[in-house]
Order: structure tokens, then C-alpha cells, then sequence
């Protein structure tokens, strides 16, 4: 089975973000570069499948600039089988559409019996890169997904996903498919040090524009990102006193730190009623239900 | 000639028969954004009977229902969502989608606006227009560590879909208004190709939740004393089916663990109940936990500050007053805890 891991190179989620005056836009200088941390996710789940099948190829695969050959490195040496980078001046500053329409185009060249996707990338959050892999290639997506089993036949999947309120839900879905894995899903490995001795020695081909069979016209950003600039701090709240009350109110009002009071209902916890008043309570909130 | 884009969108999600508050947010939203892009605002409504709801989405500020009805809509399922959006979407060109950046949003937002060609993007601070009309956004990137501003192509990128985070906005107040004009659309689903399907329902277990996200919190302070004297506190939150939550005492003592404290060094939690329990109620913690729905506090100290912020108090020794309260909870319950639910009727 093909399997094909999209991934993305971005900048270190711990480096210092400076703007640059010029553009308006991230200080190129002086940043590292690492695999989106929610791609390992991705990729290690599709190492396993490929391991618990005992066969088939995993196949990673990025759009991004010539640097971005190390991100994949590093991926080869965690056990993917190939790995392809696709880059073209004409891609230069490409959004999630243009992005998305490659890589299908791409993963439709390369073959595909699945296809696994991170969440969201950490620099631009869109989360989306997934859904339009799907719909270029016009099959199901499932997002958040944290477990996947094949059926024997790999024509369908089982697979769970998160939902909200840890609450999950069991999908069954044809396959291909295009897999979006959760956070924390599985355990990346850490490459072994020969395997990060040897991939560096691996060919990896660089994909243009011409290769994957689309003209320069065809990728047209939708969105483009003028430019980036420091969030004004949230507004904090800040508890004002009223001025008519005394000194001592006000003091009290700061020492609290203006919580608002609420009626509050004191029952001596020594009697029987106390408890049973509870209950009551949580009856007519909703909260639990009276048996019937 | 294709008609062109006006209308401003906003995706109507709900719940068992209620819609959820972040929809309601959006509409408000969408009415300002009406006003500056010109537009009307829409609700799209999807959904087993859900009819009634129009009048509540028309009273936040929704002119116009579209309003799909099959049985079958009421699971949630991708394919099928994508595809009844992306024919409204079609059909009655919206300038603006929006949703608020729930599981089910997040899953078919982004493809509606792959398949539709719309510009996305998820969660956004403000939309404005700039040169030409044009569209333009700001939005959280990089973490939240920086706000990027976004122009969109004014010649490709015709509308916009874009989620926003539940409780960014704030909601507006009803108003009186009359019937919405209620447009009534057949989903036109082949159903047989419907590629993916939800087939059991997993509910969450409380004790493995994320605080942050529990409906009931149960949690515990200095005043419990001893990790052996957590078990009354444990069983209560066994009976109310919530997650178990600590001060930062009781975190220290390793009581509980780092993850479930409550507090200015650790998580602000807003649940439908929080139960204090031998907790006094100093401010490093209350500023993690006033904005609770309902507060009930149990301390041994009438005088706890704890007991100025609760719905309801009781001045006893938590070891006493707890075992008496699950005994009195179980006798009207039917079972402990909810056992994983076995259905999928509200996916």
C-alpha cells in the first residue's frame, strides 16, 4: 500500500519571531527550521501502519524551498521509504489553496492507497491543507482522527476521532482516504543514529511546477499575507471600585480582586437538611435526574 | 452570468435541539459585517426538524433561513455536510461563511471552501475591506505570537469562509423579530455515496478530560489533608460523572496531578458546576474559577472566602458532609457514573 505523508517545514516554535522593517514580514535571519511538530504524528502513524501490514511504501512529501530537503531528511532517517520535495519560484509565498492543489496533483502522480496529513501546521494554524488534498482528489476526509485500523482487504478503514469534551466517535470510511491525525495520537520515534548517519546520503528528487502537470497561471494565491505585526496585549479586566463606596469597601474590593458575590445559601453541613438541600439543587439545575 | 456574492453566512450549529451560543455570536458579527460589506444575514440550518430554531436564529439578527431537512442530516457525517453546503453555497453565492471553529466545523469548513474556491481561514480577529473593495483579514498566527493581515485576491478569491473561536465575540442581545423568510431546500443527496459513517458514539471520560473542557468539576484543597482522604471526594465525582480538579496545595501535595489545577498558575476553568471541596477560596484560585455557572463550596471555616462566591455553601467537614452527599445522590440516581453510550444520535 502507498501510503503519502504531507509535511511541513516551519520555524522553530521556540525561536524568537522579529519583524523585519523592510517587508513587514518575519526576519528571515537566524531561524531553524523543524518538521511542524504536529506531522510527526502523521508520519509515525503511517510507519506503523506500514509496519503492522509487513509491507508497502511510505512516500513523505512537502511543498516548500530547497532548505526544506532537510525536513525530510529527517524524516527518511525516522524510517519513511521516499520522500519528494516540490518547489518552483512560481509557488514563492503560495496560500493553503495553491498548496493544497499541488500536492494532490503530486500524490495523483505519485499513486496513493492513503493519504496522512498533520492537524495544522504551528505557524500559520489554518488546519486545512488536508481537506483540500481531499477534495483535489475527490475522496473522504476525516480530521482528529487518533487510531486507524485497516480492514484485510484495505478497501476501508475504522478509524476514531476526537470530537470535543474528550468525547470520540468510531468512523468507518472507503478508503483512499485522506487522514488528518490528532495531537499526541501516537509516540513519535526518535531516529536511530544510523539511520541519521545514512539519510542524509539518500537522493530525494525536487519536483517544478511543470512536473506535476500544472502551468504557472493555475496557481494563483487566494490569500496572500501582507503583513505580520505584534498582537496588542488582551485588554485585561480590570476591577474598578466604585468611588461613592467607603475607603474600607474599596480596600475590600481590591483585596478580592473585584469577584462578584454570589447569594450564597450557608447550610450547617451537622444536619440532614443540608445534604438533601443539595441534591435539590442539582435536580432542579439539571444536573443529575430523579429516578422514576 | 453568475449573480454576484452578498450574502453573509452564518452556519447555525446546535445540539440536541439547542443552538449553540457561538452561532448565535456569529450572527451578531455577521450583522456588522453586513453593514460594512453590504449583505443581508443569512443562517444556513441543517439538521431532523429543527424548523423552531429559525425563530431563535432570526431573533440574533438572521434576515434569511436556509433550511435543509432530511433525518439522515441529523448525524453528523463529512460527505454529506460538504456536499449540501457546497450546493447552497452554489446556488445562492454568499460573500462570507461563518462558523464557529467547532469539530464539525473544522472538518467541513475548510473543505466546502477547497471544493467552492473560497478564501479560508481558521479563526480570525477582524474582516475589513481595503483597496477596491477587496477583503482583507487579521488573524492570530505563529501561536498567537503574531497577527498577520491577509489581502484577498479581489479577482480570484470571490467569498470568504472563516471560522471564529467560541466566546471571542460576545454575544448580542435578542431582539423581537418577526418570521425570517424561510427558504426551504431539498438536500438532493444520493445517500449510497456517502464514503465515510459514524458508527458508534464514545463518550468522554471525565477523569481522563482535559479540566478546561469538563461540564462538572469537582476539586479538592488544603482542607482535604491527605492523599488517603481524597476517596469521598473521588466517589462524589464518581456519582456526578465529573472530572476531578485541585487547588494548588492539594496539587503540590501530589493529590492530584499538575494537569488538573485550577487556578492563576494553573487552568481558568468555567464549568456548569464546580464543587469546592475544603477549599477556602483564596484568589490565586477563584481567578481560575469564578466564572463557574454554579459554585457549591464545602468548608469546615463559616468564615472561608469561598463561602462569598458560591450558590451554595455548607460549613462542614468535607470527610462528614461528602460520603452523606454521594449516599443521598446515589439514592436518587439510578447508576454511578455514565456508562460509555452506546448511540450516536447526538454526533
Amino acid at each position: 500500500m502507498e501510503i503519502i505523508v504531507c509535511i511541513k517545514q516551519v520555524i522553530e516554535p521556540e525561536s524568537k519571531l522579529n519583524i523585519d522593517p523592510g517587508t513587514g514580514l518575519i526576519e528571515q535571519r537566524g531561524l531553524s527550521y523543524v518538521l511542524n511538530p504536529n506531522d510527526e504524528f502523521a508520519l509515525e502513524e503511517a510507519l506503523r501502519i506500514r509496519d503492522k501490514l509487513g509491507q508497502g511504501r511510505v512516500t513523505v512529501l512537502t511543498l516548500g524551498p530547497p532548505r526544506a530537503k532537510d525536513t525530510l531528511v529527517r524524516c527518511l532517517a525516522m524510517g519513511a521509504d521516499e520522500a519528494v520535495l516540490i518547489w518552483d519560484e512560481a509557488l514563492e509565498g503560495s496560500d493553503v489553496h495553491v498548496t493544497s492543489l499541488v500536492l494532490a496533483r503530486a500524490i495523483g502522480l505519485l499513486g496513493y492507497g492513503l493519504v496522512l496529513c498533520g492537524c495544522e501546521a504551528w505557524d500559520d494554524g489554518q488546519g486545512c491543507v488536508g481537506a483540500g488534498v481531499a477534495e483535489g482528489l475527490d475522496i473522504p476526509l476525516i480530521t482528529r482522527v487518533s487510531r486507524v485500523e485497516l480492514s484485510p482487504d484495505r478497501a476501508r478503514a475504522t478509524v476514531l476521532r476526537h470530537l470535543e469534551r474528550g468525547d470520540q466517535a468510531k468512523v468507518e470510511c472507503l478508503l483512499p482516504a485522506v487522514f488528518a491525525i490528532a495531537m499526541r495520537a501516537n509516540r513519535p520515534r526518535y531516529p536511530k543514529l544510523r539511520h541519521r548517519l545514512l539519510a542524509p546520503k539518500r537522493e530525494i528528487p525536487t519536483w517544478d511546477l511543470k512536473t506535476t502537470g500544472l502551468g504557472e497561471e493555475e496557481v494563483g494565491c487566494l490569500m496572500r499575507l501582507e503583513e505580520v505585526s505584534y498582537p496588542r496585549p488582551r485588554a485585561k479586566k480590570v476591577a474598578t471600585p466604585d468611588s461613592s463606596l467607603s475607603p474600607m469597601e474599596r480596600l475590600s474590593f481590591f483585596l478580592t480582586g473585584g469577584v462578584t458575590e454570589r447569594a450564597a445559601n450557608l447550610l450547617d453541613g451537622s444536619t440532614p437538611e443540608a445534604v438533601s438541600k443539595v441534591t435539590e439543587f442539582l435536580i432542579e439545575e439539571g444536573i443529575i435526574q430523579r429516578e422514576v | 452570468m453568475a449573480q454576484e456574492e452578498k450574502g453573509i453566512w452564518v452556519f447555525a450549529e446546535h445540539r440536541k435541539g439547542e443552538l449553540l451560543d457561538v452561532s448565535l455570536e456569529l450572527l451578531g458579527e455577521g450583522q456588522g459585517l453586513a453593514q460594512k460589506l453590504g449583505g443581508e444575514v443569512a443562517a444556513i440550518l441543517l439538521g431532523h426538524d429543527v424548523e423552531a430554531l429559525a425563530k431563535t436564529v432570526a431573533c440574533y439578527g438572521a434576515r434569511k433561513v436556509y433550511l435543509v431537512e432530511d433525518e439522515r442530516l441529523e448525524e453528523y457525517e463529512c460527505d454529506a455536510y460538504v456536499r449540501v453546503i457546497a450546493g447552497l453555497v452554489e446556488r445562492y453565492r454568499p460573500r462570507v461563511l461563518l462558523a464557529g471553529s467547532t469539530w464539525k466545523a473544522c472538518d467541513f469548513l475548510p473543505y466546502v471552501a477547497a471544493r467552492m474556491g473560497m478564501a479560508f481561514a481558521a479563526n480570525y480577529n477582524r474582516i475589513t475591506t481595503g483597496e477596491k473593495g477587496a477583503l482583507q483579514l487579521t488573524r492570530p498566527i505563529y501561536g498567537g505570537r503574531l497577527d498577520g493581515v491577509y489581502s484577498l485576491a479581489p479577482d480570484r478569491a470571490r467569498s470568504l469562509a472563516v471560522m471564529a473561536r467560541p466566546g471571542a465575540i460576545g454575544m448580542g442581545k435578542p431582539e423581537e423579530a418577526g418570521e425570517p423568510k424561510l427558504i426551504r431546500v431539498d438536500p438532493l443527496l444520493n445517500w449510497q455515496s456517502i464514503r465515510t459513517r459514524a458508527v458508534e458514539f464514545i463518550k468522554g471520560d471525565p477523569k481522563k478530560m482535559d479540566i478546561s473542557q469538563a461540564e462538572i468539576i469537582v476539586a479538592a484543597g488544603r482542607g482535604i489533608d491527605s492523599a488517603e482522604k481524597l476517596a469521598p471526594v473521588e466517589a462524589l465525582a464518581d456519582v456526578l460523572g465529573a472530572s476531578i480538579a485541585g487547588t494548588r496545595p492539594a496539587v503540590d501535595a501530589g493529590w492530584v496531578s499538575f494537569e488538573r489545577q485550577v487556578g492563576q498558575t494553573g487552568k481558568s476553568v468555567s464549568p456548569k458546576l464546580y464543587i469546592a471541596c475544603g477549599i477556602s477560596g483564596a484568589i490565586q484560585h477563584t481567578a481560575g474559577m469564578k466564572d463557574s455557572e454554579r459554585i457549591i463550596a464545602i468548608n469546615k471555616d463559616p468564615e472561608a472566602p469561598i463561602f462569598k462566591i458560591c450558590d451554595i455553601g455548607i460549613v462542614g467537614d468535607v470527610q462528614e458532609v461528602v460520603p452523606k452527599l454521594v449516599a443521598d445522590l446515589r439514592r436518587v440516581r439510578r447508576s454511578g457514573s455514565p456508562d460509555v453510550e452506546k448511540t450516536i444520535s447526538h454526533l
